[in-house]
């Protein structure tokens, strides 16, 4: 599937488990997430396990290019998300 | 018998003209420029031509048309658009009358008894009948009013795009008189033949004696006389409208994989199935949509009519497994037609049933009757291994 339009959802629709959502994130200088703003609260993330990027789909008129990093907050959550680089922003699966 | 003849001239390349421009139902891509001359054109043939490429006529070849017109534009024929918008059209026709037969892409005739006393004149039916192609398609038809389907016909090809042509009853002998052969319904040779005979308009062969004509011409003499003569008893076939039940699912967000596909057109195909209540398809057309545009679309005739989910969804499954979108879809459109009633089969002696799932079942039922929309969802695992979380599974409503 591709990008999360922000159409109106249709009730008889076929909806994506794990759509991504917008995310407020503070990096460092690096592009690592230090602290995410997640269920209404800024959480400090403790560990990021893993990092990586997948670039797909160059060839639609819809790429994909993600920087994906899958976190462990400080509440002991894991979280994985990532940064559009084409959008310039922060979603969360 | 008073019928119209309602005709979209050089109806693909009106169809390519309006998808550039990004209008009517059928906005799409296109590459038709308004002004350029253009060729639509299918594997080895012209198929239609802009009217001042004269030399490039449908069913040309190619090769021709491309060495005479380097400069025109080139537009690849889309037959699945061309037969959509010409669907639209038959359904805008039907509106206004109950009884349309369709002659051709882009080309259909509408029997007006008892509706012309519904409006202010033949002229303002006319002009209702083209604004309401013009709405529903975007396209420009021309319209001719007569009482036989040959004047009507050649009413509506000398008129303007957008205009209307009336033939009054007992007037069409008169408006045929200066007409040429070469627009009679008959094979190209018959009207070079009439040439060669120094006959060169319906007046000419309506002066002739029938027998004359019979005797030159056998079997189309008589009725090439009549017609000369606006006299016409061809009958009008209307269409027939028969029932037809169409299932739809469209995705919150488009898809490019067959995969999701496939599950939603599970989910219809169950759907279908549970209308069908004791009937039988015999015909199953489904369409991938993106935007409201035709992307794909098959039509299938099963060998006997059937009610069986499994098997419409081993062909369904079948044919959109080897689906390669080349763009993003969202919407899957599945139409039972021919419907009837079940053929006889022998059923089982001892059926399973599964009071828990008929319980849950009968809970979903009411939880959706009582919100008026899905509420319970399935999980369909559509892509497990995707880099992308968003494309490994997807939520279909759980209504069947």
């Amino acid at each position: 599937m591709l990008k999360a339009p922000g159409r109106p959802h249709h009730p008889d629709t076929v909806r994506r488990l794990s759509a991504p959502q917008p995310l407020r994130v503070e990096a460092d200088a690096y592009g690592t997430p230090r602290r995410v703003h997640h269920r209404g609260l800024w959480r400090v993330v403790m560990q990021v396990h893993d990092r990586y990027r997948t670039d797909d789909r160059w060839w639609t008129e819809e790429p994909i290019s993600r920087e994906y990093f899958e976190l462990l907050l400080e509440d002991g959550r894991p979280l994985t998300i990532y940064y559009d680089r084409l959008g310039s922003r922060w979603q969360a699966h | 018998m008073r019928l119209a003849c309602v005709f979209v001239p050089r109806f693909p390349l009106a169809v390519e003209r309006l998808a550039a421009r990004g209008g009517g139902a059928h906005s799409g891509a296109g590459a038709a420029g308004a002004g350029q001359p253009a060729i639509v054109y299918s594997r080895t043939q012209v198929v239609e031509a802009s009217p001042e490429l004269t030399e490039a006529w449908p069913g040309r070849s190619l090769r021709h048309a491309r060495a005479l017109y380097p400069d025109a534009l080139y537009i690849p024929e889309d037959a699945a658009r061309y037969r959509e918008a010409a669907a639209v059209m038959l359904r805008a026709l039907e509106c206004i009358a109950p009884e349309v037969e369709p002659a051709g892409l882009g080309c259909a005739y509408l029997d007006l008894r008892g509706l012309e006393r519904h409006y202010a004149g033949a002229d303002d039916l006319a002009r209702t009948i083209v604004r309401a192609v013009r709405e529903e398609t975007g396209l420009l038809a021309s319209v001719g009013i007569a009482s036989g389907k040959f004047a009507a016909r050649i009413a509506a090809l000398l008129a303007d795009p957008g205009a209307a042509s009336v033939v009054h009853t007992g007037r069409e002998r008169r408006f045929l008189r200066d007409v040429s052969v070469g627009l009679l319904p008959f094979d190209p040779e018959i009207a070079q033949r009439l040439h060669a005979l120094a006959i060169h308009t319906l007046g000419d062969v309506a002066g002739l004696p029938r027998t004359a004509v019979e005797a030159q011409f056998r079997g189309i003499g008589g009725r090439m006389w009549e017609l000369a003569n606006g006299i016409d008893g061809d009958p009008l076939i209307a269409r027939r409208t028969a029932e037809a039940i169409t299932e739809r699912l469209s995705f919150e967000s488009p898809v490019v994989t067959s995969e999701a596909l496939i599950m939603a057109a599970r989910q219809v195909v169950r759907r279908l199935a549970m209308r069908l209540e004791r009937r039988a398809a015999r015909k199953m057309h489904a369409q991938v949509l993106a935007e409201g545009r035709l992307v794909w679309e098959r039509l299938e005739t099963f060998r006997d009519a059937t009610s069986d989910e499994a098997r419409m969804m081993t062909l369904l499954k079948t044919r959109l497994s080897a689906l390669q979108l080349t763009e993003a879809v969202d919407t899957i459109a599945v139409t039972l037609s021919e419907i009837t009633r079940e053929p006889a089969r022998q059923s089982k002696l001892i059926t399973e049933t599964n009071p828990q799932l008929e319980r849950l079942l009968e809970s979903v039922h009411e939880i959706r009757a009582r919100f008026g929309g899905p509420m319970v969802w399935r999980a369909v695992e559509v892509d497990p291994c995707s880099r992308h979380p968003e494309d490994r599974t997807i939520l279909i409503p759980y209504d069947a």
